[in-house]
């Protein structure tokens, strides 16, 4: 069968069954875990590819679950911004897969494989979802699904981050419903499409807005909401630290665009628009500091993730074509670049047992391939040529000087020097001759891979813009300026 | 004011006594009982205006299915939130996060 | 502390007072899907309206809450609160009154459990109050001291666990399989389809919050609670 043959309508429902269906299996069935949850992983990454070129032939897909009128039923919706946020969680989602049986091989956690693979199911629920209380549903299940994940090794630490992270999300996602309520109780529905025809201006409509939205940026940790995620992010056990900051604080920054440019698009809110990309530029220069302030790697790394979802934040108010590629392509780098980092640093943390950023010269020579990795994908974080985050940030600024909105492009290319300030710390101390440490667990070559991989995937995305541009703005109607 | 949007009401300063509650109280449990109780409040909201007193039509299912879902997926996150606590507790002996650790 | 309590009690009146003004600026007439459910609910496999749209019309929404429960009952399985060699039954006996009581309850419980399940196709009722029961009887046991220490270690439980989610997943993965469309039931057999997902969901919302209640429940617990019953 050809590809072509294939229908998005089949292909977008199994990107969701078929990982519940793998972790259901994982569950009942211990002694196959791994390799069935190897298996669907791939079989994910595989769907995604098969989806993309189906939508890249035939344009955007509407499926309505049974078949039912749209007013009260549950669509799905494919479009270039889905196949984004499905193939970050197909790529990213399958190398961290291959990383964790090696990580985990020496501690073996019994319910790891069924939360992990659940969690990817809820992230493409989420990104597929054309229904605001279905949205709810997924939110829940993928803040269920990270925290179950935090504690999969259980100290102090990790307890105490989870509780703080599992309250944000929860109050995040009950703001969002409460949202959700007013909405329906003013347009009678629930689907983004019919609700985006109905919707005009009005202090419900705005209440709502401004409580989804801002339940929506507790999740995703925009400052000053960030306050669990360092803690959260750096305690966990790296594999899941890399799936949280490339994939999971994306989905709500994910839902957030997505809102804005499907539901809330004909209100048009400037001020609104304004307030979301000052806290942004906020965000950027206050996490880069932290960041710089830090003294070991994981820490660093999520506030990294901190500022960098600040840039995430800036599409909205230069609201033009370029800006919003820039902002997709910021999200593609971020993702596969910082999962490289948090893997790398977890390669790290695993052989010397310890991530202060003072002792990184000790490893250097043990960890060649890591370390390298790691100063690749940080071209990606710090935008230097020929990196995909490079391209992100410069399509960005030239939005940004386009518009005439100089304060803003400053603020970016300062965010810019202070992530290489932050990445040159950590880089200065790694190649430093010293001591070699010793070994506390092997660092097995599939971990060193996988890291490189993904760092790599961050370069290798920058020589491709354009086919990639192209794949991710299917049917997406960027508004002009707000 | 008419009995449906009086339960409304509860139901929203239901929510806001409870977020009163989450920033105010640092113990835990008490945490853990107002993300509840906020739930409470919004699922109270969604339900209550489901019937519309001026027409004929029956109350909308639709509300009360969200409700239902809403419900069993509160339960669910409340019971984890609960086991967390149980084992952080006896972990640490603590009832409450310290705001200083990182 | 006080000056943060006299904030977020002064900001929050005012947000109580905004919301309640929302509510009078919400539309009075009906709702727009109201009409348009009545009209397919001959079609949708279950009389009851409440019923038709959990399991039919909005079923996918029912799939991920049933997802929801199985990530909570894992992760507070992953927690290991007890260690294993505390998860054995108790030998002492719950005292004379709910020992004679225990039996007759568990059987009503478990019969009104079906009735409701039963119920749920035309009347208010249905899986998840079935398996509230379902889970009720599971706690009762629990404090009877019956020895039914169920753990997520056996993978029979495991299998209960999943039954409802893997229900769900196999019509779906029917449903495209068959080109009737994702989710969608065919006409003829949509009642038997739905009964036997709300079984399954049954049995899985029984079993859960029964495991839930074990293993969030310390043995020191336990104790308590019988030698209450005792006096």
């Amino acid at each position: 069968m050809s590809i072509t043959e294939l229908d998005a309508t089949d292909l977008a429902p199994l990107l969701v069954l078929a990982p519940i269906l793998g972790a259901a299996v994982a569950l009942i069935f211990r002694r196959m875990a791994t390799t069935v949850s190897l298996l669907t992983t791939a079989l994910s990454a595989l769907l995604v590819v098969a989806l993309s070129c189906v939508i890249s032939q035939n344009g955007a897909a509407n499926i309505v679950a049974g078949g039912w009128p749209k007013a009260f039923a549950i669509s799905l919706y494919v479009d270039g911004l889905t196949l984004l946020m499905l193939a970050i969680t197909g790529i990213v989602g399958f190398f961290v897969a291959l990383y964790a049986k090696d990580y985990f091989s020496k501690t073996p956690n019994e319910t790891f494989w069924s939360v992990y693979l659940l969690l990817l199911a809820a992230i493409n629920a989420l990104a597929l979802s054309r229904d605001i209380f279905n949205i709810y549903v997924t939110l829940e299940c993928l803040g269920l699904a990270s925290v179950a994940l935090v504690v999969s090794e259980q100290n102090e630490k990790t307890l105490s981050s989870a509780l703080r992270y599992l309250m944000a999300a929860l109050v995040g996602s009950m703001l969002y419903l409460f949202g959700v309520a007013f909405l329906y109780h003013n347009y009678g529905t629930l689907n983004i499409d019919l609700l985006s025809n109905a919707i005009t201006h009005g202090p419900v409509t705005y209440t709502a807005m401004a409580l989804m939205v801002s339940g929506l940026m507790i999740k995703a940790a925009i400052f000053p909401l960030h306050f669990w995620l360092p803690a959260a992010h750096s305690s966990a056990p790296a594999p899941v630290s890399a799936i949280l900051s490339a994939l999971v604080v994306k989905a709500s920054a994910y839902l957030i665009i997505r809102l804005w440019l499907d539901l809330f698009s004909p209100l048009s809110v400037p001020m609104f628009a304004e307030l979301l990309s000052l806290i942004g530029m906020v965000a950027i220069i206050w996490g880069s500091i932290q960041a710089l302030l830090q003294t070991r790697l994981k820490l660093l790394i999520a506030y990294s993730t901190v500022a960098q979802l600040g840039y995430l934040m800036q599409g909205f108010v230069l609201a033009s074509e370029t800006a919003w590629q820039g902002v997709i392509y910021i999200a593609l780098s971020h993702a596969l670049a910082k999962s490289a980092m948090f893997l790398a640093a977890g390669n790290i943390r695993h052989y010397s047992g310890d991530d202060r950023i003072g002792n990184l010269n000790e490893v250097i020579r043990k960890l060649p391939i890591t370390m390298t990795a790691f100063a690749i994908a940080s071209m990606s974080i710090m935008g230097l040529p020929p990196s995909s985050g490079f391209i992100g940030k410069w399509l960005l600024l030239e939005a940004a000087l386009t518009e005439g909105r100089i304060f803003q492009a400053v603020v970016m290319a300062i965010g810019g020097i202070l992530a290489s300030a932050y990445i040159f710390k950590v880089i200065g101390h790694a190649f430093t001759p010293g001591e070699t440490a010793q070994s506390q667990q092997r660092v097995t070559p599939i971990m060193s891979w996988t890291t490189m991989a993904l760092a790599l995937l961050s370069i290798l995305a920058g020589f491709s813009a354009n086919e990639l541009l192209a794949l991710f703005s299917v049917a997406m109607n960027f508004p002009g300026a707000a | 004011m008419s009995s449906t949007q009086f339960f409304a009401f509860v139901g929203v300063a239901l929510v806001c006594i409870a977020m009163h509650s989450l920033i105010a109280r640092a113990h835990l449990l008490r945490k853990i009982l107002a993300i509840n109780i906020m739930s409470s409040g919004v699922f109270l909201f969604l339900v209550a205006l489901a019937w519309r007193e001026q027409t004929d039509l029956p109350p909308d299912p639709i509300c009360h299915a969200m409700v239902l879902t809403g419900i069993v997926v509160a339960v669910s996150a409340t019971a984890f939130a609960l086991g967390l606590l149980i084992k952080f507790n006896t972990l640490t002996g603590a009832t409450q996060l310290n705001d200083a650790q990182q | 502390m006080s000056k943060l309590n006299a904030i977020s009690i002064a900001l929050l009146v005012l947000a109580a007072m905004w919301f309640g003004a929302m509510i009078f600026l919400l539309p009075n007439d009906n709702l727009a899907s109201v009409g348009l459910i009545q009209s397919d609910l001959a079609n949708a496999g279950a009389s009851n309206a409440v019923t038709a749209v959990l399991l039919n019309f909005r079923g996918y929404d029912t799939y991920l809450e049933l997802v929801v429960l199985l990530i909570a009952v894992t992760g507070v399985c992953s927690l290991n609160i007890l260690p294993t060699s505390q998860l054995t039954a108790t030998t002492d006996k719950p005292g004379m009154v709910l020992d004679a009581l225990a039996k007759p309850l568990l059987i009503l419980l478990i019969m009104v459990a079906f009735y409701l399940l039963w119920l749920g196709s035309h009347g208010p009722g249905g899986a998840f109050q079935a398996g509230a029961l379902l889970g009720a009887a599971g706690v009762l046991m629990v404090l009877a001291g019956y020895p039914i220490m169920w753990r997520i270690d056996h993978k029979a439980v495991r299998g209960l666990l999943t039954l409802g989610v893997l229900s769900f997943t196999c019509f779906g993965l029917l449903s495209l399989a068959s080109q009737a469309g994702f989710f969608t039931y065919p006409l003829n057999h949509n009642k038997t389809i739905i009964f036997t997902i709300e079984f399954a969901a049954m049995c899985s919302i029984g079993t859960t919050l029964t495991i839930l209640f074990i293993s969030t429940t310390t043995n020191n617990d336990r104790h308590v609670n019988q030698t209450t019953t005792k006096r």
